[in-house]
């Protein structure tokens, strides 16, 4: 009894004493446990006397971030990557196509039909879901499996860091993180990875931008599909000679237009929802160290290529299956596919777009590097062209441009369409493999659905109001 | 197919009926919102809460004054007021009304939960110092006592809020003030911030643009008709009276005289060292806390590294390791610079 009197007594004492302590003790706590921590250390630590190594790290760290070479050194890398990264993907993806898509899928066809199977099931398995996966490989492995290596080794030699420290000036501007340079470029080579390249930044608020607008880099998936349209249409305005550069050019300025809505983007969201969402920042700028081309080679492989691929063929599945039933499943001789697309037409022509793009946007969802086949495919179907494709749900793609043009003439295409697909490719919702990233990484339902909406209510803006004052000027 | 022109014009109506609706504040939503906030309830318990104000200020509260306080109608006060009477909560003593009992209770309840927010709002969001008391004005009505120790718990059992005021126990105790006002202070005392009011607003935005903050050393306070001139922080600062009247200090007993004003990390150039003396208050929340787990804590010597291609943010070696710092951080940590002769030294 006497005893709990007494503990009771001191609990009192303490909370008594809590009010005169004030709201500094945490602070000086922590004080004390540095200034203890260094004392120990050093007396029990001795530091080497400084290596010439250092000298070498501030040389380099003099070059990479002044602001008159850091920038063009910057440029200079990147582009190397990238260049890298397409023209070197050109080749194996190739062959994979090669491959899966003219070698193993008409073999799988008549191996299923020579065994008895009925024409919808091998239709169903190969046409649709083998097709899609296949097709998601041939695009996807090859610039990811060159990309990301690139990239990681840049990582660990710990040039990045250097990027953001030189670009974390225009980042501050618009409300996020120098770091968010890094998750774009990853992007660009696919949003998922970017996504889950954001936990690099610590602060809740920056990371949730650079997660929402990570979209906008234009991914492999879109490169495809950007420099197709582009080249049909905006490279045939001009003479031959200068066709390849125009189509190059407006490609960049579209990849240019994903950058400048990242920083308007990003400055709405910090100003808007996410204005109550803490922040901080720090960055550390580690010591350069030879990239260990091993180790990169293999996490960047498996934890970034495979990972992503998987992910993405996971979806692609459903979305083949889907695709070939929309296109087979018939009511009174006409296809659920043709159904939708009268359906989605007059929106469509709204925004300057058309019920096959629209539609092709919808069950693509999966992957991005099915919306061409996607699109042809629909295109065929509902123009009811012959000799093209290779049947009601069997994606495909051309070997020449003259064919290409006979389709898209075909569907109703003008060169405001092809800008307006150009534009609603990098403007629109990502794709499933990067809205279910997202939701792995952030763990909240609204942010999720923000970052699928919000780039897709852009999209259908931007193309509304660059259709019409195109019809208005044109009538004019 | 619908004329450009007619399509153009439908978007941009459009457009601009989503901005009326949303735009924070002045938007629809906004208006519904501030609506709700004159709500009988909300104004019963705002009497309340000004009746404690006046009576720790040893005010007398009227009908007058509380209509004036609640910018409602003398009518409707009058109505809530008999209500509250009623139900026990307050009573009329002479000419002016006072709590009972039980309304000091629920008073002290409804400071809890506002200072208790404040706190929240300060170490765990992101919301600006100036949006923390209209956000906690908002909660203190919706937010329920259990709620509130769930916060409280969150925090760790706090005893002052963000602008040093005490926050009531769950139990209803309120700690007799500390320190002294300023425009009590003694002329030859040094002493340290510990208290600032943040009510009225325009009061406080003063204080705020004079760059007075929790924590600093204030000393040499003397009085000058209706203003108070006294050194902050090494800092010449003259302060109207009713600005000082909202300020508190404690005594330090064992304090130097502050003759400059302090360097911050900022103002060191590029291989300048400097070892940090404290951090600023304003430094809150999971930013502070980041700072001091990467190691920037009184003592600590740190060098002006790299600049980067802009000149902000700025890479500084703290503890061995090059750690980039944005120049608003840089701004909020305190440094006495170290001359050319330490680098020689060690």
């Amino acid at each position: 009894m006497k005893n709990s009197a007494k503990q009771n007594e001191l609990l009192d004492l303490a909370d008594q004493l809590r009010w005169e302590l004030g709201d500094t003790i945490h602070d000086s706590l922590m004080q004390t446990v540095y200034e203890d921590a260094s004392r120990i250390a050093g007396r029990a630590v001795t530091l080497p006397a400084e290596k010439p190594r250092l000298q070498w790290d501030k040389f380099l760290d003099r070059l990479l971030t002044s602001r008159w070479t850091g920038f063009p050194v910057m440029f200079l890398i990147l582009m190397s990557v990238f260049w890298l990264t397409i023209t070197g993907a050109n080749i194996p993806s190739g062959w994979i196509a090669d491959l899966l898509v003219d070698t193993l899928h008409p073999w799988l066809k008549t191996a299923s039909l020579s065994i008895g199977f009925p024409w919808w099931l091998s239709g169903f398995l190969f046409d649709g879901m083998y097709l899609a996966a296949a097709w998601v490989i041939s695009v996807m492995l090859p610039p990811m499996a060159i990309f990301f290596p690139l990239f990681t080794i840049l990582e660990d030699f710990g040039y990045l860091p250097r990027v953001a420290f030189n670009l974390d000036a225009l980042f501050r501007k618009s409300g996020a993180h120098g770091k968010q340079a890094l998750t774009m470029a990853m992007g660009y080579g696919c949003n998922a990875a970017g996504i889950i390249a954001t936990r690099i930044i610590d602060s809740p608020r920056e990371r949730l931008i650079a997660i929402i607008t990570n979209n906008f880099s234009l991914c492999n998936g879109r490169w495809p599909t950007q420099i197709l349209i582009a080249s049909l249409f905006i490279g045939t305005l001009v003479p031959p000679a200068l066709g390849g550069f125009v189509s190059a050019l407006s490609v960049v300025g579209v990849a240019l237009l994903g950058v400048a809505l990242t920083f308007v983007t990003s400055w709405f969201l910090s100003r808007s929802v996410l204005k109550g969402t803490p922040s901080s920042f720090s960055l550390e700028l580690p010591p350069y160290r030879p990239p260990r081309i091993w180790q990169t080679l293999y996490t960047s492989l498996v934890d970034r290529t495979l990972f992503v691929l998987w992910r993405a063929v996971v979806f692609a599945f459903p979305a083949g299956a889907l695709i070939w039933l929309m296109a087979n499943f018939q009511i009174s001789g006409i296809s659920l596919a043709e159904y939708l697309i009268q359906w989605f037409n007059p929106f469509g022509l709204l925004i300057g777009l058309n019920g096959v793009i629209l539609l092709a946007y919808v069950i693509a969802i999966p992957a991005n590097e099915i919306v061409v086949p996607t699109i042809l495919m629909l295109t065929v179907l509902s123009a009811k062209m012959t000799g093209m494709g290779a049947g009601a749900g069997v994606m495909f793609e051309l070997d020449d441009m003259q064919a290409y043009q006979q389709v898209f003439q075909a569907g109703g295409w003008t060169l405001m369409t092809a800008l307006n697909l150009m534009l609603f490719s990098l403007v629109h919702n990502p794709c499933s493999t990067t809205i279910y990233t997202i939701f792995k990484e952030t763990g909240s339902r609204r942010w999720t659905l923000v970052s699928t909406f919000l780039p897709v209510v852009m999209g259908f803006l931007l193309t509304f109001f660059v259709t019409q004052f195109w019809r208005l000027i044109s009538m004019l | 197919m619908i004329h450009p022109f007619y399509a153009l014009l439908i978007a941009v109506f459009f457009l601009i009926g989503t901005f009326f609706v949303f735009s924070p504040g002045k938007g629809l939503l906004g208006r519904i919102q501030r609506y709700k906030r004159i709500q009988d309830h909300i104004c019963r318990e705002d009497i309340l809460k000004h009746l404690y104000e006046n009576e720790r200020q040893d005010k007398k509260s009227s009908l007058h004054s509380m209509a004036g306080a609640l910018n409602i109608s003398t009518e409707r006060t009058a109505d809530l007021i008999q209500e509250l009477q009623h139900t026990g909560l307050i009573q009329l003593q002479n000419d002016h009304y006072i709590l009972s009992a039980e309304g000091r209770d629920y008073a002290l309840k409804m400071i809890r939960i506002h200072r208790l927010y404040e706190l929240y709002l300060s170490e765990q969001t992101g919301v600006p110092e100036a949006a923390w008391h209209t956000h906690a004005e908002i909660a203190e009505h919706e937010i329920t006592p259990e709620q509130a120790e769930a916060i409280s718990d969150q925090l760790g059992n706090p005893r002052y809020d963000p602008h040093g005021d005490p926050i009531p126990s769950a139990d209803g105790f309120l700690p007799p003030n500390r320190g002294l006002w300023l425009t009590d202070w003694p002329e030859n005392e040094i002493g340290r911030i510990i208290q600032i009011e943040d009510e009225p607003v325009n009061v406080y935005n003063i204080i705020r643009e004079k760059d007075i903050q929790l924590g600093i050393q204030i000393e040499q306070v003397r009085r000058e008709q209706e203003y108070l001139k006294l050194i902050a922080n090494g800092r010449k600062v003259t302060l109207p009276l009713i600005a000082a009247g909202n300020i508190r200090a404690e005594v330090l007993k064992q304090a130097a005289p502050i003759t400059d004003p302090p360097a911050r990390l900022r103002d060191l150039q590029s291989g300048e060292q400097g070892v940090v003396i404290a951090l600023s208050q304003n430094l809150r929340g999971s930013e502070r806390r980041r700072l001091m787990d990467l190691g920037v804590t009184p003592g600590t010597i740190i060098r002006n590294e790299l600049v980067s291609a802009f000149g902000d943010p700025v890479a500084y070696n703290i503890r061995g390791a090059a750690i980039a710092l944005r120049h608003t951080q840089a701004n909020l940590i305190y440094v006495k610079k170290l001359g050319a002769e330490y680098e020689a030294a060690s």
